[in-house]
């Protein structure tokens, strides 16, 4: 079984930062990662959780006022993360 | 100088791991020219006085009997009688195992990572401290994760790590790094950490990954390849 999940970006490294503290207040899992160069050519971090968590995350976002900026579909292959692919 | 040979005997059989290579350290240093024989009882210690003698370019000889070797190290020009092996000279490998071609530790699974189109020996890393860079914790926390996070992303890992001071923690198993360590590890990553520091912070026991070493393998290992510090 493939691992599904989304690469959420930020517009800037704080945001990342609040997202996490909120997801991690939530119980939701997640984990802050270098955003691949393929998605975003700025140096930012994004938040990479289960595709599962998704819609979770993004309610508990709004309602802490995290604004991210960039939704990335992403599954896992033999071990390692392809961006851009649909769930 | 001393014509003469002089020839003395160290028997560190039973003595645990470094002790062997220190009691070769004193034996030569006290000696201008000549050949010291130390006695050991493990593969292991044998296996760091013949890189302790390379380190210092000096000829080793040895023979084995019964699961005991006795290194013979020659310091000065006094020629071994027998089979020679010139440490330190060009191409001239002291260890019986075969030296990877990339200069990897050879500790590879197969597969990933052995296609290395990379020329030249790759870049170690020196991990000094628990964080990237000077300046707030929570930014240097989450850069060192982003570093090590692309490095294990990498179909070529580093072939060595080496992690020294607060850097240690690192490979704890409460390490917020943990993961991409252990990833690098078993993608053929070498990682080493500072027994001393290990210590130091009272966390030995904690160890989730890697190797302990101390300052001679730590920068025997470094010396191999292209150094970056962080």
């Amino acid at each position: 079984m493939k691992d599904r999940a989304v690469l959420y970006t930020f517009e800037s490294v704080h945001q990342a930062i609040k997202g996490e503290d909120v997801l991690r207040a939530a119980g939701i899992a997640c984990e802050m990662i270098p955003v691949p160069r393929e998605i975003s050519l700025s140096c930012g971090q994004g938040l990479r959780l289960a595709a599962a968590d998704a819609e979770k995350s993004e309610a508990a976002w709004r309602q802490a006022a995290v604004s991210w900026q960039k939704k990335v579909h992403a599954c896992r292959v033999d071990g390692r993360y392809r961006y851009g692919v649909e769930n | 100088m001393n014509e003469q040979s002089t020839l003395t005997e160290v028997d560190a059989r039973g003595l645990p791991c470094p002790q062997p290579v220190f009691a070769a350290k004193r034996a030569l240093e006290s000696l201008l020219a000549g050949a010291v024989v130390i006695r050991v009882d493990n593969e292991v210690a044998k296996e760091n006085i013949l890189k302790f003698a390379r380190a210092n370019n000096f000829t080793t000889e040895v023979t084995a009997t019964d699961g005991d070797y006795a290194i013979t190290v020659f310091k000065g020009k006094m020629p071994p009688p027998g089979r020679q092996i010139r440490a330190g000279e060009e191409g001239g490998e002291v260890l019986t195992k075969k030296k990877p071609a990339s200069g990897r530790s050879g500790r590879d699974k197969g597969g990933k990572g052995e296609a290395d189109s990379q020329a030249g020996p790759g870049t170690a890393y020196l991990i000094t401290q628990d964080m990237l860079g000077l300046g707030a914790r929570q930014l240097g926390e989450i850069l060192i994760k982003s570093m090590l996070f692309t490095l294990s992303e990498r179909d070529t890992p580093p072939p060595l790590i080496v992690l020294v001071n607060s850097g240690v923690n690192l490979v704890t198993d409460r390490s917020p790094v943990i993961g991409h360590l252990r990833r690098l590890a078993e993608n053929g990553c070498r990682i080493l950490a500072c027994g001393t520091c290990l210590e130091y912070y009272n966390i030995k026991d904690q160890l989730a990954v890697g190797e302990v070493t101390n300052m001679y393998s730590a920068l025997e290992e470094l010396e191999k390849f292209r150094v970056i510090t962080v």
